[in-house]
């Protein structure tokens, strides 16, 4: 059985995050790694090559398709690439990103924060209609929001409440 | 890489044909079967194998002699069914699509032609396509966590969770369907 840890990160839901931290375990825990090593028995679920039909024969196949062929000619002496190291730097870099991203929002934030700049609509001076009336009795105002910050319009109207 | 491979590449490198079919003929089960447990459909791993030696017939030359032929053989057949499986999805996923407008009978249809077949078991579909690789080659093929991180292309780590990952969900499905206690061998499906 793999140990508690494993299965604890099993849990996780992201799975990009699941499998760097399930490899990051396995690499340094010798049970996870010895259960991973030993060939336990598996229900037979898996097809074998004994299972494929042995009346299987390729070759007619293969061969048609390769029919006027030829391999590609001999690449020069194979030269392997050095193991990828890069990966300490990939999230240097990242975390110095998002220092620097973080660092910007919070300056960003700071200036534009309503204390220290006044919104335009509290600049200006607003006009307001206390009262109106329409002939001796008042009426009611409405103010109509307009798309033009210059210009307000208001609508006033009988005042039908008899109360 | 055994001496017998090396012998018969040398000859198909100096264009003797005939020597690749001694080469399709010592791979040709093995990689139908590593085929069939990625794909889950004994068609469709026949096709598959097929194009993975012509393929190979054609990179031979690029091939790196002091790797293991098998390894690298399994590698292209890895990289074809992940490819295969990849355009399987975004076929159902367009029969989906259609399926808002169209006839449903005939999206089913369509749908059950590529997908499924007697032997692709529920509980082989509870894993991944990697994990599936992963179990085929260290119990079919016996290789090691290293020979399976060399054929897949990942790190042996990733070998390991992908194993330990697999045993664990097959060992719950199984588990819930009581085949665990059993030991049932599947159905096996006629390939001709």
């Amino acid at each position: 059985m793999t140990c508690a840890w494993f299965e604890l990160l099993c849990r996780i839901p992201f799975s990009g995050l699941r499998l760097r931290l399930c490899r990051w375990h396995v690499a340094g825990c010798p049970r996870c790694r010895q259960v991973s090593d030993d060939g336990d028995a598996l229900p037979p679920l898996l097809i074998t090559a004994e299972q494929v039909p042995a009346g299987l024969d390729l070759r007619p196949a293969v061969k048609q398709g390769i029919d006027g062929l030829r391999p590609l000619p001999v690449s020069p002496a194979v030269v392997p690439l050095p193991a990828r190291k890069s990966w300490p730097w990939a999230y240097a870099a990242t975390m110095a990103a998002l220092l620097v991203l973080g660092i910007w929002i919070l300056t960003l934030d700071r200036h534009s924060s309503p204390r220290s700049k006044p919104s335009p609509i509290a600049a200006k001076p607003q006009t307001r209609l206390c009262s109106a009336k329409i002939g001796d009795r008042p009426a009611r105002i409405i103010l109509i929001q307009s798309q033009n910050p210059d210009r307000s319009i208001f609508w006033i109207a009988r005042n039908n409440n008899r109360s | 890489m055994s001496m017998d491979d090396n012998r018969w590449i040398e000859k198909v490198l100096q264009g003797d044909q005939a020597a690749y079919e001694s080469l399709v003929c010592t791979y040709q089960a093995r990689l139908v079967a590593f085929l069939w447990n990625l794909l889950g459909c004994g068609e469709d791993a026949r096709d598959a194998a097929q194009e993975v030696f012509i393929q190979a017939y054609i990179k031979l030359g690029q091939f790196d002699r002091s790797r293991s032929f098998k390894n690298w053989l399994f590698a292209i057949a890895y990289n074809r069914g992940v490819d295969l499986l990849r355009k399987k999805r975004s076929f159902r996923r367009f029969w989906q699509r259609e399926s808002a407008s169209g006839d449903p009978l005939a999206v089913e249809e369509a749908a059950g032609a590529i997908e499924d077949s007697p032997f692709w078991r529920p509980v082989l579909r509870k894993i991944t396509p990697q994990e599936r690789s992963v179990l085929a080659l260290k119990y079919n093929e016996d290789c090691g966590a290293g020979e399976i991180a060399d054929t897949l292309g990942c790190s042996e780590s990733t070998v390991r969770v992908h194993l330990l990952n697999a045993r664990r969900k097959l060992k719950k499905e199984l588990h819930a369907a009581g085949f665990a206690a059993r030991g049932k061998k599947p159905n096996s499906e006629e390939v001709t």
